[in-house]
């Protein structure tokens, strides 16, 4: 406990001085670019923690909740196929590699086109571009199925869904949980470029209009914002992850990173 | 009725007219990996039976062939020539009738279960009611010497105790025959004596037929009836070994015994004295 309490004061002693820092700094700028903290946290306050959180942060989660957990169904259930099948990964390969490299925003053009600019296109867009890497580690790992588990699938005589259910996919879930990490910040980064380049809602849209309306605080209580989201959500996907991972995490001492 | 073995008074296979004579019928085996330039001979040529109810080793030098011929004679690898025959059949897959019991129990168990999980995971695809499936896991647990261990995960266990669920995942699944895999070749020697002893005894009390690989000489004495040799590979049978050690067997009593020393260095110089076949030995 004593433990625990030093590593979180040595976490948090630097973003504390940073804060204390801007705060004191920026008390009484009249800066157009770096308005006072203590307004910002206002604007914060007023946006996003009351009636404005339904206005601008509920459109962002819907559709980062909707694209994520898409890619992350699909690229799970694609991954145990391509990975269990030798003629369906050497065949997939080559295209979910091209895919993995593509930038996401290099699609939105198209995106826009195809789906408009309604929810349909950004939940597209983060599907598409989160779906990658879970995708290709969830291969990965399925790929890696150690050669004795399979062996005790097929000296048991387990059917054919139970090995998957619970042989293939728990072993290969440290690479899932992985895929699953990085899948969740290439979706946030997708929601909100789809909210800065077409868009009439969210929170990306809210940056980009306080800023072409020279509403430098709302502009900076808006990045609060989702720097926040990031933080929780992150810190979310940690609790899961460990729970998930329990028996790798004591087995091995620590997650893939 | 005990859930668990199909016999009670430990005559094995007595009170089951069902089961042949030969539980395993080796018939011809051979196995060649790879094809054209790049074939490698593993197996040339293994016969011999095992009947009902006998402990039988396979022994031969390292790298002989005998995880390759373990592979084949359960169905985990398809045979290039011959066959076996499980209980008159010929085997294409792991038969339900036989458990595996392999080396590496850090693989073989499943770290993400828990050792109830473990044990039951076979059970689960069989039609065999929660209750029943409960119940054989308790009695198998009790069996191996882990009553109580349900709740646990198999990485809070000791190697042996890790082997020892294994073994008792193969007795919940209650098989006519037991294949095991060098399977105390990584414990500690004073784990590997009990869990010895334990393979006895509850072959003993279930009259399972076993068929155990293993590279260990005083092992393979101590524990069967009867051992095939290998030679070196690609492996045919050298010699097949009766032995004639009076049961039950106790780890200071037998291997103190005369005739377990003049088996082990008869079976010592079967397995070990095999030279590599050179060029010169024709002329």
């Amino acid at each position: 406990m004593k433990r625990r309490t030093r590593i979180l004061a040595l976490e948090l002693w630097l973003p504390l001085v940073v804060i204390a820092a801007w705060w004191t700094l920026s008390a009484n700028s009249e800066s157009l670019y770096f308005p006072p903290l203590e307004t910002i946290l206002e604007r914060f306050r007023d946006t996003f923690l009351s009636s404005g959180a339904e206005e601008h942060l509920r459109p962002s989660l819907v559709n980062l909740a909707l694209g994520y957990g898409i890619a992350a169904i699909a690229g799970v259930l694609g991954g145990v196929l391509i990975g269990m099948n030798r003629w369906a990964s050497a065949a997939l390969d080559p295209l979910v590699h091209f895919f993995r490299a593509l930038p996401g925003p290099a699609l939105l053009p198209f995106a826009i086109i195809a789906f408009g600019i309604g929810t349909a296109m950004k939940v597209w867009i983060i599907a598409f571009t989160a779906l990658f890497p879970i995708l290709l580690n969830a291969i990965d790992g399925v790929r890696g199925t150690d050669p004795t588990a399979r062996a005790v699938a097929r000296a048991y005589r387990l059917g054919r869904l139970r090995a998957i259910i619970a042989i293939v996919l728990p072993g290969a879930s440290p690479q899932i949980m992985a895929g699953l990490r990085v899948g969740l910040q290439t979706a946030i980064l997708m929601m909100v470029v789809s909210e800065l380049v077409a868009s009439t809602s969210g929170v990306g849209f809210f940056i980009l209009q306080s800023q072409q309306q020279f509403e430098i605080a709302n502009m900076w209580a808006g990045i609060v914002a989702l720097g926040l989201l990031g933080c929780i959500l992150n810190a979310a996907f940690g609790l899961v992850e460990r729970r998930v991972l329990r028996w790798y995490i004591a087995t091995h001492g620590e997650v893939v990173r | 009725m005990p859930l668990l073995g199909r016999s009670e008074a430990g005559t094995p296979g007595a009170d089951d007219a069902k089961v042949p004579d030969t539980v395993i019928s080796v018939d011809g085996l051979g196995k060649t990996y790879g094809a054209g330039e790049a074939a490698k001979v593993a197996i040339e040529r293994i016969d011999f039976d095992v009947s009902a109810g006998e402990f039988v080793s396979i022994v031969g030098p390292s790298g002989a062939g005998k995880t390759t011929l373990l592979k084949c004679l359960t169905g985990l690898l398809e045979p290039s020539t011959g066959r076996t025959l499980f209980e008159g059949r010929e085997i294409e897959e792991p038969p339900a009738r036989m458990a595996i019991v392999f080396q590496d129990y850090g693989r073989s168990l499943f770290p993400w279960m828990t050792v109830s999980r473990n044990v039951e995971l076979p059970l689960l695809d069989k039609r065999i009611e929660k209750r029943e499936r409960r119940e054989r896991v308790r009695e198998a647990l009790e069996a191996v010497g882990l009553p109580g261990t349900e709740q646990q995960f198999p990485w809070q266990l000791s190697g042996g105790m890790q082997q020892r669920v294994a073994l008792a995942r193969a007795l919940a699944y209650k098989p006519d025959c037991l294949v095991m895999d060098e399977p105390f070749a990584s414990v500690d020697a004073q784990t590997r004596f009990e869990l010895e002893d334990l393979v006895l005894e509850l072959r003993h009390r279930f009259g399972i037929t076993v068929v155990f690989v293993t590279h260990d000489i005083d092992e393979a004495v101590y524990l069967s009836d009867r051992i095939v040799v290998l030679t070196r590979s690609p492996a045919q049978v050298r010699a097949i070994l009766d032995v004639d050690l009076s049961r039950p067997r106790d780890q200071v009593t037998t291997k103190g015994h005369h005739r377990f020393g003049e088996l082990r260095t008869e079976l010592f110089e079967l397995v070990q004295t095999q030279r590599p076949p050179s060029p010169a030995a024709d002329a």
